[in-house]
């Protein structure tokens, strides 16, 4: 009997790990979340408190039988609510690529020819996407956004780096949405 | 007086130009010796590893080769120590001070994509590396120029959207 009990602990602990080491699907990431967060101080260095609002779709995308992601994004430095509300709202579709939880922006190019590369990929409960862009004098950014799920929503980190130096860090708690995106 | 305010003038004008203008390849062409640290992490952590280093610079045809070897030995331990030579050539793009690998291919096919740049005084050479499943690095290094004979080369690996290595060294040319 104990040696049953053993067997059947160890085949839940086996499952457990397994469970906990597998990749979400991107259907796992598919919803409205809508939250908050501020820029890291360590990559705004000299700049006033900027917190960030920001809401996040992410939906199927049939035709391409990827998803779609939308962002919008609404800044406020200092504590005082903007006059006018600065506003920016992003839009990215993702088509599978040869490997699974692999994805590639469907306007993905070639950064040879000065054309922007865009993919996502999912690692146990993070969805990265990572933004490449070089212009025709060698400059270039990395744009780089980690969503992962959490028990209530998603926790979005997000770096830039222009030229090698990361000029803004930002940190975002949010919440999932009733809303249905299927 | 104001015949000498002119001058003055004008010379500081010519000086600041100078400086603003983007330095040529011929100007990094020559062997370079140095030494430094690496460190491992974020920027402010501490050193784990001294480098030595020779870096060549030589004009090809249409653009320029740059051969590195690079010793790295532990802070902790000397003995553990490794060399490695690597080398890139570059041609010319499109726009002038700018230059693309020869073998840069799409970094979303599998292929590293390599560029470098030159913009006032630094020579920047970038490379991206897209593994089969979607994980990341960019490789920057960044040589400027102090003066003729001197150049900083600030290394830096950033894997996944966070800095992986840096490493600072301060190169003297060989007179060969």
């Amino acid at each position: 009997m104990r040696a049953v009990v053993a067997a059947v602990a160890v085949l839940f602990a086996f499952a457990t790990v397994s469970a906990q080491a597998a990749d979400r699907k991107v259907a796992d990431f598919f919803g409205v979340y809508l939250g908050h967060g501020e820029v890291d101080a360590t990559a705004a260095k000299g700049q006033e408190k900027e917190t960030r609002f920001s809401q996040v779709v992410i939906r199927p995308a049939p035709a391409e039988k990827g998803f779609t992601i939308e962002w919008s994004t609404l800044k406020l430095e200092g504590d005082e609510l903007p006059s006018t509300a600065n506003t920016k709202t992003y839009s990215q579709t993702f088509r599978p690529a040869d490997k699974a939880g692999l994805f590639r922006d469907i306007t993905s190019g070639d950064l040879n020819l000065n054309q922007d590369t865009s993919w996502a990929v999912i690692k146990g409960d993070t969805l990265s996407i990572v933004q490449v862009s070089a212009g025709p004098d060698g400059g270039y950014f990395v744009a780089h956004y980690d969503r992962t799920l959490t028990p209530k929503g998603m926790d979005v980190r997000f770096t830039r780096f222009e030229n090698s130096r990361i000029v803004r860090a930002v940190h975002l708690n949010l919440l999932k949405g009733p809303a249905k995106v299927n | 007086m104001r015949i000498a305010l002119a001058l003055g003038t004008a010379a500081l004008l010519l000086a600041t130009a100078a400086q603003a203008a983007d330095r040529k390849i011929e100007d990094f062409v020559g062997r370079w010796i140095g030494s430094g640290q690496a460190t491992q992490g974020a920027s402010n952590s501490q050193a784990t590893q001294s480098r030595d280093s020779e870096v060549v610079i030589e004009k090809v045809a249409d653009g320029f080769k740059v051969v590195w070897t690079t010793m790295s030995s532990n802070v902790d331990d000397g003995s553990k120590s490794k060399v490695k030579t690597s080398s890139l050539t570059f041609k010319k793009g499109k726009a002038p001070n700018v230059y693309t690998d020869v073998k840069s291919g799409s970094a979303t096919d599998g292929k590293k994509t390599t560029w470098a740049r030159i913009s006032g005084s630094t020579l920047s050479i970038t490379q991206l590396v897209i593994a089969e499943d979607g994980q990341w690095d960019v490789t920057i290094y960044d040589r400027s120029l102090k003066d003729a004979d001197h150049m900083n080369l600030a290394f830096k690996r950033i894997t996944n959207g966070t800095v992986a290595r840096e490493a600072a060294l301060s190169m003297t040319r060989a007179k060969d």
